[in-house]
């Protein structure tokens, strides 16, 4: 039998570090990959299609997102099976209860694994969470009642993992992988985890469409064969309608704003997407850096983000401070009192700044 | 330091000339186009080199090239000096201002290369001064244009030691740059009041702005949610009212359905029954009236019974019997009762007294008296019988009263005549019998007078009831008392005649009645004959029980008759009411509709339709319809409601993402502010206290010199750590006065003194900075030019100085100068010199 499996679209999440035209775009740009994902369920001709949770998010979800929704799986006919995460959680007031959704489409409503029988000897246990925190696992007590091939749908937590997924990402429904073997869990189809993992006895296939910076690397849709043995062959597939881009762009060199302006061209000239850019070096002190400028440079981009944390300026501050002048004692002073770097670095530059008479007081 | 050499090998428009310096004062003169400027540069340049980098370089590197390149080579473009240090070392500085490659500083006897002592990208002498090429240029170098600021500008004295104390020259006052940070701060920040429009107190509103906006969008998407359950029960309540009223009207339609399938069927056998208009029963009813009312006649006639006791006339006969009423008592009256009694006790106790005197008599030899009170007492004996009898009389007769005192008095007369009796056999018939006979001879005379009254009482009672007195009053008292009961009882028979009057009446009445029954009881007979032929019932040898029977099988039959016709005319009246106008087909057609609109409905309900409900359905579905419409017309507005919020609903992810910038833009200025008000704080604070320390050293420094430049004018100099205003006293008012308020002259001479102190203070490293004036007395007149010469000279007894000047004044002055650390350089026009060089390469090759 031939599976489609794909988890955490977050259908309208936010993206806080965007401008508003951006973030619509990253929105709309998630509604394609869900149609992508449906084409390549209809091109690998799949018997089902199965999201191991976060489909959308409950506490934004729109109206014309739920009825994106029935509408996208209404138009096929391929049997889908919705296993609720910790962001779309399932209750009576979730557009998992409350819409008509077509009759190809199974939501698991339980906080506990229930069957559904794809073929003969081949059933599909799935879990849903009912609130979005305290999911306990649903593989630790479970024991099937019947014989056959047993495969899970669920949202779901291997611990061994989450030390390096990504930054903040909580246990919710955790457990272990040796749990799906006393449970006879031939192999697992899961969600949460936004970096792809392909495991002996499950699968996480990564949010299909990056969400945040540093989501890179192979993520997407998988398509799994189970054999009638139990074996599953998979193989994942891009759906990824955007790309982000983490790029470091060193500015050691530049002497002037326009060095500054080529310098960050030149990086984000051959990619495309949302690009995150981080300046990094040291640049002489009469160089005078304008983000908005830098802005301008991603017009061919989906958006850009420059920060500039890791730059540093070119003030010999040592040989300043042994000056007798109020510029060698405001160094001293600073130097000496301030102790958090970034902070002592800002008045720094500031104050040394508004000596040199530049009009550019505000260090980024 | 000390500057020996400085050697053009290509610069301007030099090459391999060389210009040495003495030790103290150096005055290079020469006339324009004589290359002063342009040993100026290099003496700069040679000392200190050229920034390093990529690119063009500034605006200054690009204008000084322009300016000191070789034209005809700018490929070679190489200077050099020869610089001693105070530490006794002599340093060769080269520098190769083309490619800044070939730059070194070698120190002279040891060879040894001491560039890395002075690197800045190019071997930059200031360094040993503790100074940048900025700050040399700004500190060391004098030029006119500063001079002549000074000079033209009473502020500008202040200003200069101001930049000098903050920047080295090389930038901004301190002063300059609190404003600026001030400024730019009530720019980028603003004040944090409510009403402000700054950017700090906006940031402020936008994000109380989004957080109320990201608040609304999160209630008004609970709030959706809310409304999207509250619509799925409201529908699902909706439905089930609809489903419940659809099978109430079902079963209420299958009942209207099952009702007109029996009308027509009752409509169709009543037409059967009936295909006309049955006849009307009214012309029988006058026959059934007429025996209806002969048998209600008889079955009510009254009873003849005969009358039973004594007739009219035997009680007419009776009556004339009756007695009249007598007239007098006919009871002893009272008066007359209580006289009698009065008088029959005087007589009783007379006599018992009479009694008591014969006994006393006999017990006294008086046998007399004895048989006197012994009749007295059987006297009293016979009055207590007769009193005795009287009251039992008047008992019988209902004088209750008067009969029970009449029985106390007899018995009360008995008992004493009895109690005489023994007395006087028991008297003692000595003295004591003759006190008693004393006695008893007195009580009688009181007994006596007491009878004589009581007897005229009786008399006059009696004679007022009409009774005479003779012979005595109680026999007449007797007599009356006799007659009061012949009175009585005739008064008993005379009170029968009333009741005998009632009983004639009620006789006469009673046999009147039987009279009338008789009437009654023949007019039934005779009504029931009437009826009997009315209806051919035969009459002869009938009795009226007989007839009785025969009407009543009539009337019986007649109701019989009546009943099938009313029957038949209710059938028909049914039979119409049914219709009501249409034909039996046409009810039959909608018995047949309805039947199937009940089917079909039923079928409407479902599948599995429940069990379709009895009893008052049409109540029962009006308050489903009712329960329906109102279920319905909630679920209208909750889903129209829904539809309005759906329309409306804000975005939640932008309201967070908007929120998230206004949080970041407020962090970004309130940043800001943190960074420019410390920054504030401690250019404030380091301006105070570099002032605080600078204001008393330039105070001592320009003293040293003051009054020897002044001529004694001034002795006395006080700087203020406030501002670096420089204030001097006058010697002979003593009065301070602002050093910007002196003189042109004055002003350019302390200022020079200033920027020797300057320069002192600013070299902090133990060096003695050489001071390179360049035409810093071109704007003085005459006077002033020595005035500026005399104090460049008492400078250079500390440091070296070098002066370019065009001015013949100076090199006039300066020829005056006769001291080995003093020199002169005169300098020959370029073209002047080039014909020189060129005329010497003509003689070398």
């Amino acid at each position: 039998m031939k599976l489609l499996h794909f988890a955490d679209l977050h259908l309208d999440a936010p993206f806080a570090w965007a401008p508003p035209e951006t973030a619509r775009l990253r929105r709309r740009n998630r509604r394609d990959v869900l149609v992508r994902i449906l084409q390549l369920a209809d091109a690998e001709q799949v018997d089902a299609i199965m999201c191991g949770g976060d489909l959308f998010e409950h506490d934004r979800f729109t109206p014309d997102t739920v009825e994106f929704l029935r509408d996208s799986f209404a138009r096929t006919d391929r049997p889908i099976y919705l296993a609720p995460g910790n962001h779309d959680w399932y209750s009576d007031r979730s557009p998992y209860a409350r819409v008509d959704w077509p009759s190809n489409v199974h939501v698991f409503t339980e906080a506990r694994l229930v069957p559904v029988t794809l073929v003969d000897g081949l059933t599909l246990w799935g879990a849903a969470h009912r609130a979005p925190a305290n999911t306990d696992g649903f593989f630790g007590a479970f024991r099937p009642d019947r014989a056959g091939v047993h495969l899970a749908l669920a949202h779901a937590s291997e611990r061994s993992v989450l030390g390096w997924q990504e930054a903040g990402k909580q246990p919710h429904a955790p457990f272990d992988d040796d749990e799906l073997t006393a449970a006879d869990i031939t192999h697992a189809f899961l969600g949460h985890y936004h970096l792809a993992r392909d495991a002996e006895r499950y699968t996480y296939p990564g949010n299909p469409d990056p969400l945040e910076f540093g989501e890179e690397g192979e993520r997407g849709a998988v398509v799994a064969t189970i054999q009638p043995d139990g074996s599953v062959e998979r193989v994942r597939h891009s759906v990824a309608v955007s790309a982000v881009h983490d790029l470091l762009v060193p500015l050691d060199g530049c002497a002037h704003s326009d060095d500054v302006r080529a310098a960050v061209a030149a990086a984000i000239s051959g990619v495309g997407g949302c690009v995150r850019i981080t300046l990094t070096g040291e640049l002489p002190s009469g160089v005078e850096i304008d983000l908005r400028d830098l802005h301008r440079l991603g017009g061919h981009l989906d958006g850009l983000l420059v920060r500039a944390e890791g730059l540093k300026v070119a003030y010999d501050l040592e040989a300043l401070a042994e000056e007798v002048t109020v510029r060698g004692q405001f160094v001293r002073d600073a130097l000496r009192e301030i102790a958090d770097p970034d902070q002592r670095r800002r008045v720094v530059i500031t104050g040394l700044r508004a000596l040199e008479g530049r009009a550019d007081l505000e260090v980024i | 330091m000390q500057i020996e050499r400085v050697t053009a090998r290509a610069f301007g428009p030099f090459r391999g000339r060389s210009l040495d310096f003495a030790p103290g004062l150096t005055v290079v003169s020469g006339p324009n186009e004589s290359g002063k400027s342009s040993w100026h540069a290099a003496t700069r340049v040679a000392l200190c080199g050229m920034r390093r980098g990529r690119g063009a370089g500034t605006s200054d590197d690009r204008e000084f090239a322009a300016r000191h390149r070789p034209w005809d080579d700018p490929e070679r473009w190489e200077v050099e000096a020869r610089v001693s240090l105070n530490d006794g070392r002599t340093v060769d500085i080269s520098q190769d201002l083309a490619g800044k490659v070939a730059c070194r500083a070698v120190e002279v006897g040891l060879g040894r290369d001491v560039s890395d002592e002075i690197l800045d990208g190019t071997p930059d002498a200031s360094r040993w001064l503790g100074l940048d090429r900025d700050a040399f240029a700004a500190t060391i170098c004098v030029n006119q244009a500063q001079i002549h600021s000074v000079g033209e500008s009473a502020g500008m004295l202040q200003e200069h030691m101001q930049r000098a104390a903050a920047t080295r020259g090389t930038d901004a006052t301190a002063a300059e740059a609190i404003e600026r940070l001030t400024a730019f701060r009530r720019e980028a920040i603003g004040v944090d009041r409510e009403n402000a429009r700054g950017p700090l107190r906006a940031a402020k509103n936008r994000l109380a702005s989004s957080k109320d906006e990201l608040d609304q969008a999160r209630r008004q998407h609970a709030e959706y949610i809310e409304l999207g359950a509250r619509l799925e029960v409201a529908e699902r309540t909706a439905t089930e009212a609809q489903t419940r009223l659809m099978v109430v009207e079902a079963a209420l339609a299958e009942t209207v359905a099952t009702r007109a399938r029996i009308r027509a069927d009752r409509a169709r056998d009543l037409a059967a029954r009936h295909p006309s208009a049955p006849a009307t029963s009214a012309a029988r009813d006058v026959a059934a009236d007429i025996v209806a009312a002969a048998l209600a006649g008889w079955a009510h006639r009254p009873n003849a019974t005969p009358l039973e006791g004594s007739t009219v006339e035997e009680l007419e006969r009776e009556l004339e019997r009756v007695p009249p009423l007598p007239d007098g008592d006919i009871q002893q009256h009272s008066s007359v009762v209580e006289a009698r009694r009065e008088a029959e006790r005087a007589a009783d106790a007379l006599a018992f007294l009479a009694a008591q005197s014969d006994e006393a008599g006999r017990g006294d030899g008086a046998p007399e008296p004895r048989q006197r009170a012994a009749r007295w007492r059987l006297v009293g004996l016979v009055a207590a019988g007769a009193i005795g009898v009287v009251g039992i009389v008047m008992l019988s007769l209902g004088v209750t009263l008067a009969g029970a005192g009449a029985m106390v008095v007899a018995l009360a007369l008995a008992a004493w005549m009895l109690v005489g009796a023994q007395r006087g056999a028991l008297s003692h018939p000595t003295e004591r019998g003759r006190q008693a006979h004393a006695d008893l001879q007195r009580r009688r005379a009181g007994l006596e007078s007491r009878l004589v009254a009581a007897n005229a009482v009786l008399h006059e009672e009696l004679e007022a009831r009409g009774t005479s007195t003779a012979p005595d009053p109680l026999a007449a008292a007797m007599r009356y008392e006799s007659e009061c009961r012949t009175r009585s009882e005739q008064a008993a028979a005379a009170g029968r005649a009333e009741p005998l009057r009632k009983a004639i009446a009620a006789r006469r009445a009673a046999e009147q009645g039987v009279a009338e029954a008789a009437a009654a009881l023949a007019a039934s007979a005779a009504a029931l004959t009437d009826a009997a032929r009315a209806t051919g019932v035969a009459t002869d040898s009938r009795t009226p029980d007989d007839l009785v029977e025969e009407l009543e099988q009539w009337r019986r039959r007649r109701a019989d008759q009546a009943r099938l016709a009313d029957e038949a005319m209710a059938e028909w009246q049914e039979l119409q009411s049914l219709l009501a106008g249409a034909t039996v087909r046409e009810l039959e057609e909608q018995a047949s509709d309805l039947t199937a609109r009940a089917a079909r409905l039923v079928a409407e309900i479902g599948a599995r339709p429940p069990a379709l409900p009895s009893g008052d359905l049409e109540s029962l579905r009006d308050e489903l319809r009712g329960t329906h419409e109102v279920a319905r017309r909630q679920a209208d507005e909750l889903s129209g409601g829904l539809e309005v919020l759906s329309r409306q609903l804000p975005d939640v992810a932008e309201a967070e993402e908007a929120l998230a910038a206004t949080q970041a833009e407020l962090h970004r200025v309130q940043a800001l502010a943190t960074t420019l008000d410390h920054a504030l704080v401690l250019l404030r604070s380091a301006e105070e206290r570099v002032h605080r320390d600078l204001a008393p050293v330039l105070a001592e420094s320009i003293g040293r010199w003051l009054p020897r430049v002044c001529a004694g004018r001034y002795v006395d100099v006080t700087v203020d750590p406030a501002d670096l205003a420089v204030k001097v006293k006058e010697a002979h008012t003593g009065q301070w006065r602002e050093a910007r308020l002196l003189s042109q002259g004055t002003r350019e001479q302390i200022y020079l003194l200033l920027r020797v102190a300057m320069a002192q203070h600013l070299v902090t490293n133990g060096e003695t900075a050489p001071l390179l004036l360049d035409e810093v007395t071109a704007q003085s007149d005459a006077e002033r030019t020595v005035q500026l010469l005399e104090v460049v000279h008492l400078v250079s007894e500390e440091r070296q100085v070098i002066l370019f000047s065009h001015d013949p004044l100076v090199a006039s002055w300066a020829e005056t100068l006769s001291a080995p650390a003093d020199a002169l350089v005169r300098l020959s026009s370029l073209g002047a010199t080039l014909a020189e060089e060129t005329s010497m390469a003509h003689v070398a090759g």
